[in-house]
């Protein structure tokens, strides 16, 4: 069960005093991947705390160096965990962000990004009809009829991961479940416009029209992006009531799997390790279903780090468009974590978590001289299960 | 906040501008001088905040020495800087000047379980060292509670250490040599790889716990120890503080070492159960005790404990060798702090008074004093800390925007001290002078404080290496630059 957290992204003015509350401890550093890789106080979140306080204080001005340091964050969550003064660094780091993105300080990257949404409702700047490009020409015909469940891709899924597109579709077909698809008219979930500190109300208001034009109206919403998922699933409850409960992609399959909808058809072989995405575990506590779903498979080996504790991949935050050269550092530390365990695969659930591991693969192969895989789960259950 | 402007009264910089200059040319983006970036430096985990003229990044020892170079040449102040996490301001810029940051010097150079040393660059983080050293069976065992942040260099610097003192000691007693690069830019190797020498002067020693006034440390070779196979833990509760701190003293006459002995107060059990459910009896006092080594000597030890703990009058004694109820104990003893900080809204912990260290004899008695000056300023003054070793901690709540709150404290604080000395403490166990103890250090080392300038002269006759600090504290009282909103005269 996904647990609740609150996502509110309040003005930096209400966390006066918290902001005080922090004792400068610097217990958030141990666990931030951004300091740990840069091993600069000037990226930490402890220093996000500061340089919030600066901007409460009037002692510093809002500039670009603040925005830098700002947004040099994956918002991995760790730090908040880590707190021993229960201090939530990230919620007053996505407050500075509202206040610097209401002034326009917002990284030039993201910019591009956040342009595209506006014209072209994703931020990957594709024309919109290209949306069901990789749907399946089998399921173009489940486009804007009501069903129970709505699959919703994502701009990720449906613009640039054509794998997972494939393997979902495969295995939605194979386990005859009664879908439908919002197609062109899918909407983008905002989840950059939250992540740089704009409002996403206008996205949440429109999420729900789309609902209501398929009718009968879905009860249940499926997406394979945990950043989508945190979007539907708590992001927008501050606006609307979707009306629909949402779930990742992880928990229906194993909803499949339960109720003998899709079969073992072979197993996995190799020492299998299992990645948490920050969305999918901190931001919403999915740590069980995954591991439930991929023990069907092998036996699964854990990171040191895991679950609550577990390493961010690098890719979160909308770090990658801004600094792909620390995103990418980070993915290697976590790939070389796993080599340390004696890993040949490591399994995620996560597009963006595919993402920035793939583009670290090559450097973590030259330097271990290892050929670890990644793979996405669901990529797993589309080749060894069967109707 | 105080910027480098020089109002501050003590001689600026000569030629600043000519200093960044060169840094910037040496560094590249490993010096920073954008206002967000100096502000983020501006600041450890103390009452202070200074801004620094600009932070340099060194990466090994060669640029540590040019940068010193540069420094003497104009005459800019240097401010070392571990991982940040101090509490009595050594790491700010009170005058400005640069902030060394040495957090990329982060190498473990070696590990060498069959000499007992291991050599490390300063900016090892305590919980990384400890990491490499566990599979080689070993461990530098001083145990500081900001171990998951606090870089060794720190800890030299400072002579840190933790609850565990009283069996193994703190970071000076692991010093076997240090590289420094003097105030000159001269780099001076002092100390041994072996665990005994008699060669002259031990100049490895000198330069621990002195606060980075002496010179930047390089390169620290540590003795290392086996790590414990098994422990063991106790809970023992009292119906005063006194008793408790007798008790202390009763264990170590018996005589019994134990690992650590944490003490606390009523005000720190009732928080620890209120914000983090650690279950504590309500009482007005209680001992965590640790017994650790082989586990027939662990067992044999603890009986003894139960011994002396039950003849000094405890309410109760409960004892386990299950790693989950000592874990739970341990992260009640953890959950003070923040526990503290949400006693109440409007109040919040600030770092002063925090560290002091007395004869173990004295803990009851300190405790009594402490108790008393609380009630006399109408303060919450919360008393915890490692009483095997006769280490102290207390937190100070006040609200931080009130210039009055801050009088108080200071008050507050000046009486602890005051009662620290008498009962023949001193005012710093395991976290440094800097500048919130620095009026009373120099209190206390009166006939010291001479021979101490003197050595600061020689080394340092430009006064560039951390000024301000320690003895060089100008004021009478500790209220400088502050980091929270109130303006303190």
């Amino acid at each position: 069960m996904a647990k609740k957290v609150d996502h509110k992204v309040r003005p930096l003015k209400d966390y006066y005093s918290d902001a005080m509350v922090c004792t400068y401890c610097g217990f958030c550093k141990s666990v931030c991947p951004t300091f740990r890789l840069t091993k600069s106080d000037a990226r930490s979140p402890r220093s996000k705390v500061i340089i919030s306080w600066g901007l409460l204080s009037g002692e510093i001005e809002p500039s670009e160096g603040v925005r830098d340091i700002i947004y040099t964050c994956t918002t991995c969550m760790d730090c908040s965990r880590r707190c021993p003064s229960q201090v939530k660094a990230l919620d007053i780091t996505m407050a500075a962000r509202r206040e610097l993105a209401e002034l326009g300080l917002i990284p030039e990257a993201e910019k591009t990004a956040l342009a595209h949404i506006a014209k072209e409702n994703n931020p990957i700047g594709e024309p919109q009809e290209k949306r069901t490009e990789f749907v399946p020409e089998r399921d173009m015909a489940r486009v804007g009829k009501g069903a129970e469940v709505l699959v919703y891709l994502g701009c990720n899924t449906a613009f640039t991961e054509m794998r997972i597109t494939k393997y979902l579709f495969d295995i939605m077909d194979r386990a005859g479940v009664d879908y439908t698809l919002l197609g062109k008219d899918e909407p983008c979930c905002g989840m950059l416009n939250y992540l740089v500190g704009l409002e996403v109300k206008g996205f949440a208001q429109t999420m729900k029209e789309k609902l209501d034009t398929l009718k009968p109206r879905p009860t249940t919403v499926v997406t394979p992006c945990p950043g989508c998922f945190r979007s539907l699933s708590q992001n927008y409850s501050e606006f609307v009531d979707l009306g629909v409960t949402v779930k990742h992609t992880i928990q229906f399959f194993l909803e499949l799997m339960e109720k003998g909808k899709l079969h073992v058809k072979k197993k996995l072989e190799g020492k299998v390790l299992y990645h948490d995405p920050c969305d999918l575990g901190r931001h919403t506590g999915i740590y069980d279903e995954p591991r439930k779903l991929l023990s069907y498979f092998t036996k699964i080996e854990e990171f040191q780090y895991n679950k609550e504790l577990a390493h961010c991949c690098g890719g979160g935050g909308g770090l990658m468009a801004m600094n792909y050269e620390m995103s990418v550092g980070i993915a290697k530390e976590r790939l070389l974590e796993a080599i340390e365990k004696g890993a040949d695969i490591v399994v995620t659930a996560c597009p963006s978590c595919e993402d920035s591991f793939s583009a670290a693969l090559p450097e973590v192969k030259s330097q271990t001289g290892k050929n670890l895989k990644i793979i996405d789960l669901t990529e797993i259950i589309a080749k060894y299960t069967t109707a | 906040m105080v910027f480098s402007d020089g109002q501050s009264g003590y001689p600026m910089a000569k030629d600043l501008e000519g200093m960044l200059k060169e840094l910037q040319k040496l560094l590249g983006d490993r010096f920073l001088t954008g206002e967000a970036d100096r502000y983020c430096y501006a600041t450890d985990s103390s009452i202070y905040r200074s801004m620094p003229d600009a932070v340099a990044i060194p990466i090994n020892t060669e640029e540590v020495v040019k940068i010193v170079k540069l420094a003497n040449k104009y005459e800019v102040p240097l401010v070392p800087r571990g991982g940040g996490t101090g509490l009595c301001g050594a790491a700010v810029a009170i005058h400005g000047g640069i902030i060394i940051d040495m957090q990329k010097m982060a190498k473990i150079k070696e590990v060498h379980p069959e000499s007992l040393y291991c050599t490390v660059e300063p900016g090892v983080v305590y919980d990384d060292l400890i990491r490499a050293l566990k599979p080689h069976g070993f461990t530098f065992p001083t145990a500081p509670g900001s171990g998951e942040a606090c870089t060794i260099g720190g800890m030299v610097a400072l002579n840190a250490s933790g609850m565990r003192a009283i069996k193994y000691g703190a970071t000076r007693d692991y010093v076997l040599a240090l590289e420094v690069v003097l105030p000159s830019g001269e780099v001076c190797r002092c100390g041994t790889h072996t665990l005994k020498n008699s060669s002259g002067y031990q100049l490895e020693k000198l330069f621990v716990g002195s606060e980075g006034t002496l010179g930047i440390i390089t390169e620290i070779t540590l003795k290392i120890v086996i790590l414990p196979k098994s422990r063991a833990v106790a809970l023992a509760t009292f119906d005063s503080m006194e008793k408790a701190g007798q008790t202390v003293s009763n264990i170590i006459a018996k005589p019994v070492i134990p690992s650590s002995m944490e003490l606390m107060d009523h005000t720190c059990i009732e928080v620890a159960n209120k914000g983090a459910n650690a279950g504590f009896p309500d009482v007005a006092g209680l001992l965590i005790i640790e017994c650790d080594g082989e586990i027939e000597g662990v067992r044999r030890e603890m009986k003894s404990v139960e011994e002396v703990v039950r003849k000094s009058g405890a309410l109760n004694f409960e004892s386990t060798e299950d790693p989950k109820v000592f874990n739970r104990w341990h992260d009640g003893r953890q959950s003070i702090l923040p526990a503290l900080g949400r006693l109440k809204p409007e109040l919040k912990i600030v770092s002063l008074a925090d560290d002091m260290a007395i004869p173990i004899a004295n803990i009851g008695k300190t405790v009594m004093a402490f108790d008393k000056i609380a009630k006399k300023n109408n303060i919450i003054v919360a008393t915890y800390g490692h009483a095997s070793d006769g280490n102290l901690h207390t937190k100070l709540l006040i609200d931080p925007t009130k210039p009055e709150d801050w009088k108080r404290a200071e008050r507050t604080v000046e009486e602890i001290y005051k009662a620290v000395l008498e009962l023949d403490g001193t005012v710093s166990g395991e976290h440094g002078i800097g500048v919130s103890k620095a009026p009373y250090f120099m209190n206390e080392r009166r006939s010291a404080i001479g021979v101490m300038k003197a050595i600061k002269r020689a080394l340092d006759p430009k006064n560039i290496m951390n000024p301000g600090k320690m003895f060089d504290w100008e004021k009478k009282g500790i209220m400088g630059p502050l980091r929270y909103p109130a303006e303190v005269e």
